[in-house]
Protein backbone atom coordinates (compact mmCIF):
# COMPACT_ATOMS: atom_id res chain seq x y z
CA UNK A 1 0.00 0.00 0.00
CA UNK A 2 1.46 3.42 -1.33
CA UNK A 3 0.71 6.07 1.02
CA UNK A 4 0.36 9.81 0.14
CA UNK A 5 0.28 13.30 2.16
CA UNK A 6 -3.04 14.19 2.01
CA UNK A 7 -3.12 16.69 4.28
CA UNK A 8 -2.26 18.13 7.72
CA UNK A 9 -5.14 19.37 10.21
CA UNK A 10 -4.42 22.49 12.74
CA UNK A 11 -6.84 23.39 15.01
CA UNK A 12 -6.46 27.32 15.45
CA UNK A 13 -7.36 30.19 17.21
CA UNK A 14 -9.78 31.77 14.81
CA UNK A 15 -10.49 29.91 11.25
CA UNK A 16 -10.82 33.94 9.69
CA UNK A 17 -7.89 35.00 10.99
CA UNK A 18 -5.88 31.69 10.09
CA UNK A 19 -6.89 31.83 6.73
CA UNK A 20 -5.71 35.57 6.36
CA UNK A 21 -2.50 34.88 7.83
CA UNK A 22 -1.75 31.44 5.75
CA UNK A 23 -2.52 33.85 2.82
CA UNK A 24 -0.69 37.11 3.65
CA UNK A 25 2.13 35.59 4.85
CA UNK A 26 2.50 31.77 3.08
CA UNK A 27 0.31 32.33 -0.51
CA UNK A 28 -2.39 29.73 0.32
CA UNK A 29 -5.84 29.92 -1.20
CA UNK A 30 -8.56 28.78 0.34
CA UNK A 31 -10.27 25.68 -1.61
CA UNK A 32 -13.51 25.19 0.72
CA UNK A 33 -14.66 27.42 4.24
CA UNK A 34 -17.79 26.45 6.18
CA UNK A 35 -19.42 26.45 9.55
CA UNK A 36 -19.63 23.08 11.34
CA UNK A 37 -21.00 23.03 15.12
CA UNK A 38 -20.58 26.64 16.01
CA UNK A 39 -17.34 26.48 14.69
CA UNK A 40 -15.28 27.21 11.68
CA UNK A 41 -13.76 25.13 9.25
CA UNK A 42 -11.12 25.89 6.12
CA UNK A 43 -9.10 24.01 3.98
CA UNK A 44 -5.85 26.03 2.40
CA UNK A 45 -3.85 24.98 -0.28
CA UNK A 46 -0.46 26.01 -1.98
CA UNK A 47 1.36 23.26 -4.21
CA UNK A 48 1.22 19.98 -2.68
CA UNK A 49 0.63 21.11 0.48
CA UNK A 50 -2.87 20.78 1.70
CA UNK A 51 -3.61 21.84 5.31
CA UNK A 52 -7.05 21.64 7.30
CA UNK A 53 -8.10 24.31 9.43
CA UNK A 54 -10.49 23.86 12.60
CA UNK A 55 -11.79 26.09 15.12
CA UNK A 56 -14.47 25.55 17.54
CA UNK A 57 -16.00 28.72 18.58
CA UNK A 58 -16.13 29.71 22.03
CA UNK A 59 -14.96 26.00 22.68
CA UNK A 60 -11.65 26.16 21.41
CA UNK A 61 -9.11 25.48 23.78
CA UNK A 62 -5.74 27.25 24.18
CA UNK A 63 -2.46 25.98 22.78
CA UNK A 64 -0.70 24.21 25.56
CA UNK A 65 2.31 25.86 26.67
CA UNK A 66 4.82 23.33 25.79
CA UNK A 67 4.23 23.61 22.12
CA UNK A 68 4.88 27.10 21.75
CA UNK A 69 8.37 25.74 22.41
CA UNK A 70 10.64 23.77 19.49
CA UNK A 71 12.52 21.84 22.10
CA UNK A 72 10.08 21.51 24.71
CA UNK A 73 6.79 20.19 21.97
CA UNK A 74 9.85 17.86 20.68
CA UNK A 75 9.84 16.03 23.92
CA UNK A 76 6.82 15.33 24.61
CA UNK A 77 5.12 12.50 22.87
CA UNK A 78 2.40 13.21 20.19
CA UNK A 79 2.06 14.70 16.76
CA UNK A 80 4.87 17.51 16.37
CA UNK A 81 5.25 19.69 13.28
CA UNK A 82 4.50 19.78 9.57
CA UNK A 83 7.13 20.63 7.34
CA UNK A 84 7.01 22.71 4.24
CA UNK A 85 9.53 22.25 1.48
CA UNK A 86 10.44 25.85 -0.36
CA UNK A 87 12.81 26.64 -3.81
CA UNK A 88 14.74 29.00 -1.68
CA UNK A 89 14.66 29.53 1.93
CA UNK A 90 16.58 32.78 2.17
CA UNK A 91 13.84 34.29 -0.65
CA UNK A 92 11.10 32.90 1.53
CA UNK A 93 12.46 34.37 4.52
CA UNK A 94 13.38 37.67 3.69
CA UNK A 95 9.50 37.75 1.89
CA UNK A 96 8.53 37.17 5.56
CA UNK A 97 10.33 39.57 7.27
CA UNK A 98 9.09 42.07 4.41
CA UNK A 99 5.80 41.01 5.39
CA UNK A 100 6.33 41.96 8.95
CA UNK A 101 7.05 38.53 10.51
CA UNK A 102 9.27 38.49 13.23
CA UNK A 103 8.77 35.55 15.00
CA UNK A 104 11.54 33.30 12.76
CA UNK A 105 14.23 30.77 14.22
CA UNK A 106 17.74 31.19 13.04
CA UNK A 107 18.57 28.95 9.85
CA UNK A 108 20.35 25.84 11.04
CA UNK A 109 21.40 22.54 8.47
CA UNK A 110 19.54 19.29 8.96
CA UNK A 111 21.31 16.38 9.74
CA UNK A 112 20.43 14.46 6.32
CA UNK A 113 21.32 17.73 4.20
CA UNK A 114 19.53 21.12 3.21
CA UNK A 115 18.53 23.55 5.43
CA UNK A 116 15.61 24.60 7.58
CA UNK A 117 13.51 27.33 10.00
CA UNK A 118 10.68 27.47 11.76
CA UNK A 119 8.07 30.08 11.62
CA UNK A 120 5.02 30.29 14.22
CA UNK A 121 1.92 30.83 12.90
CA UNK A 122 -1.25 33.54 14.13
CA UNK A 123 -2.27 31.06 16.90
CA UNK A 124 1.13 29.93 17.71
CA UNK A 125 1.40 26.70 15.85
CA UNK A 126 4.86 25.79 14.94
CA UNK A 127 5.53 25.18 10.99
CA UNK A 128 9.04 24.10 9.24
CA UNK A 129 10.16 25.18 6.19
CA UNK A 130 12.81 23.59 4.52
CA UNK A 131 15.17 23.81 1.87
CA UNK A 132 17.09 20.53 0.26
CA UNK A 133 20.77 20.80 -0.10
CA UNK A 134 22.04 22.94 -3.31
CA UNK A 135 24.42 20.55 -4.88
CA UNK A 136 27.26 23.02 -6.63
CA UNK A 137 27.73 22.57 -10.46
CA UNK A 138 25.37 21.21 -12.78
CA UNK A 139 23.56 17.93 -12.65
CA UNK A 140 23.51 15.19 -15.48
CA UNK A 141 20.54 13.09 -15.42
CA UNK A 142 22.10 9.61 -16.03
CA UNK B 1 7.63 29.42 -5.09
CA UNK B 2 6.62 26.10 -5.34
CA UNK B 3 5.94 24.29 -1.89
CA UNK B 4 5.82 20.58 -1.59
CA UNK B 5 5.21 18.81 1.90
CA UNK B 6 8.45 17.19 2.95
CA UNK B 7 7.47 15.42 6.33
CA UNK B 8 5.59 15.11 9.39
CA UNK B 9 7.05 14.88 13.01
CA UNK B 10 5.76 12.92 15.38
CA UNK B 11 7.51 12.65 19.41
CA UNK B 12 7.41 8.60 20.04
CA UNK B 13 8.32 7.01 23.54
CA UNK B 14 9.83 3.75 21.87
CA UNK B 15 11.43 4.09 18.61
CA UNK B 16 11.53 -0.13 17.75
CA UNK B 17 8.00 -0.29 18.42
CA UNK B 18 7.07 2.55 16.41
CA UNK B 19 8.85 1.71 13.85
CA UNK B 20 7.87 -1.90 13.95
CA UNK B 21 4.18 -0.69 13.72
CA UNK B 22 4.85 1.75 10.70
CA UNK B 23 7.10 -1.09 8.63
CA UNK B 24 3.80 -3.08 9.07
CA UNK B 25 2.32 0.27 6.88
CA UNK B 26 4.86 -0.51 4.39
CA UNK B 27 7.50 2.52 5.47
CA UNK B 28 11.03 1.92 5.29
CA UNK B 29 13.93 3.12 7.42
CA UNK B 30 16.08 5.56 5.39
CA UNK B 31 18.05 7.13 8.05
CA UNK B 32 18.90 6.87 11.72
CA UNK B 33 20.54 8.91 13.89
CA UNK B 34 21.68 9.23 17.34
CA UNK B 35 23.02 11.35 19.67
CA UNK B 36 26.80 10.88 21.18
CA UNK B 37 25.17 10.93 24.28
CA UNK B 38 22.29 8.85 23.63
CA UNK B 39 20.09 11.26 24.39
CA UNK B 40 17.86 11.13 21.51
CA UNK B 41 17.63 9.28 18.26
CA UNK B 42 15.64 10.66 15.34
CA UNK B 43 14.36 7.83 12.20
CA UNK B 44 13.09 8.93 8.96
CA UNK B 45 10.91 6.43 7.29
CA UNK B 46 9.19 6.59 3.63
CA UNK B 47 6.04 5.09 1.83
CA UNK B 48 5.79 6.38 -1.61
CA UNK B 49 6.68 10.37 -1.37
CA UNK B 50 6.08 10.81 2.21
CA UNK B 51 8.99 11.15 5.03
CA UNK B 52 7.42 10.23 8.66
CA UNK B 53 10.15 11.87 11.18
CA UNK B 54 10.53 10.40 14.78
CA UNK B 55 11.45 11.62 17.68
CA UNK B 56 12.18 9.81 20.68
CA UNK B 57 14.07 11.13 23.69
CA UNK B 58 15.94 9.25 26.44
CA UNK B 59 13.58 11.76 28.66
CA UNK B 60 10.20 11.74 26.33
CA UNK B 61 7.75 13.84 28.21
CA UNK B 62 3.89 12.25 28.83
CA UNK B 63 1.19 13.94 26.44
CA UNK B 64 -2.15 15.04 28.37
CA UNK B 65 -4.65 12.58 27.84
CA UNK B 66 -6.68 14.42 25.88
CA UNK B 67 -4.07 13.38 22.41
CA UNK B 68 -5.60 10.25 22.35
CA UNK B 69 -9.22 10.46 21.68
CA UNK B 70 -9.99 12.77 18.36
CA UNK B 71 -13.35 14.19 20.63
CA UNK B 72 -11.28 15.88 23.03
CA UNK B 73 -7.86 16.48 21.10
CA UNK B 74 -9.56 18.42 18.16
CA UNK B 75 -10.89 21.22 19.72
CA UNK B 76 -7.08 22.00 21.54
CA UNK B 77 -5.31 24.41 19.12
CA UNK B 78 -2.43 22.86 17.69
CA UNK B 79 -0.92 20.57 15.16
CA UNK B 80 -3.47 17.93 15.46
CA UNK B 81 -3.17 14.63 12.55
CA UNK B 82 -1.32 14.33 9.49
CA UNK B 83 -3.58 12.57 6.72
CA UNK B 84 -2.40 9.96 4.37
CA UNK B 85 -4.24 9.21 0.78
CA UNK B 86 -4.66 5.70 -0.03
CA UNK B 87 -6.24 4.74 -3.74
CA UNK B 88 -9.00 2.21 -2.16
CA UNK B 89 -10.21 2.61 1.51
CA UNK B 90 -11.81 0.00 1.47
CA UNK B 91 -8.73 -2.30 0.72
CA UNK B 92 -6.66 0.14 3.29
CA UNK B 93 -9.30 -0.95 6.34
CA UNK B 94 -9.48 -4.56 5.31
CA UNK B 95 -5.79 -4.74 5.95
CA UNK B 96 -5.68 -2.74 9.07
CA UNK B 97 -8.04 -5.00 10.34
CA UNK B 98 -6.45 -8.36 9.37
CA UNK B 99 -3.06 -6.90 10.90
CA UNK B 100 -5.02 -6.15 14.03
CA UNK B 101 -4.35 -2.20 14.11
CA UNK B 102 -8.20 -1.28 14.18
CA UNK B 103 -10.73 -3.43 15.46
CA UNK B 104 -13.47 -4.51 13.24
CA UNK B 105 -16.19 -1.64 14.03
CA UNK B 106 -13.97 1.16 13.21
CA UNK B 107 -16.13 2.94 9.80
CA UNK B 108 -15.34 4.82 7.13
CA UNK B 109 -16.85 7.93 7.43
CA UNK B 110 -17.59 10.24 4.46
CA UNK B 111 -16.79 13.93 5.00
CA UNK B 112 -18.39 16.83 4.13
CA UNK B 113 -15.62 18.11 1.54
CA UNK B 114 -15.84 14.63 -0.66
CA UNK B 115 -13.50 13.03 0.53
CA UNK B 116 -13.57 9.46 3.16
CA UNK B 117 -11.77 8.57 6.19
CA UNK B 118 -10.87 6.83 9.15
CA UNK B 119 -8.24 6.52 12.02
CA UNK B 120 -5.90 4.40 13.12
CA UNK B 121 -4.36 5.11 16.72
CA UNK B 122 -0.45 4.06 16.04
CA UNK B 123 1.70 2.40 19.37
CA UNK B 124 2.23 5.80 21.39
CA UNK B 125 -1.74 6.38 20.72
CA UNK B 126 -0.73 9.18 18.20
CA UNK B 127 -3.95 9.06 15.59
CA UNK B 128 -3.12 9.02 11.68
CA UNK B 129 -6.01 9.85 9.21
CA UNK B 130 -6.35 7.57 6.30
CA UNK B 131 -7.84 9.32 3.69
CA UNK B 132 -9.44 8.25 0.21
CA UNK B 133 -9.71 11.60 -2.27
CA UNK B 134 -11.22 10.65 -5.54
CA UNK B 135 -12.25 14.47 -6.57
CA UNK B 136 -11.19 15.76 -9.12
CA UNK B 137 -9.98 18.90 -7.64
Amino acid sequence: MIFKPHHAAFTVNNIKESVEWYKKYLGFKVTHEYSKHGGGRAIIERGDVRIELFDFGEATKPLPDYRRDLMEDLHVVGIKHLCIQVEDLDKMIQSLIKKGLTDIREVDTAGFGGRYTFIKDCSGILVELYEPERLPGKIEQI
Amino acid sequence: MKYSFHHGTLSVRDLLRSVAFYEQLNFRTVLNWEADDGSLQITHLKNGPFILELFCYAASVEPPDSIHSIITDLPVIGTKHLALEVDDINVARDDFIKKGIIADEIQITQGRTGISYFFIPDPDGILIEIVEDKREV
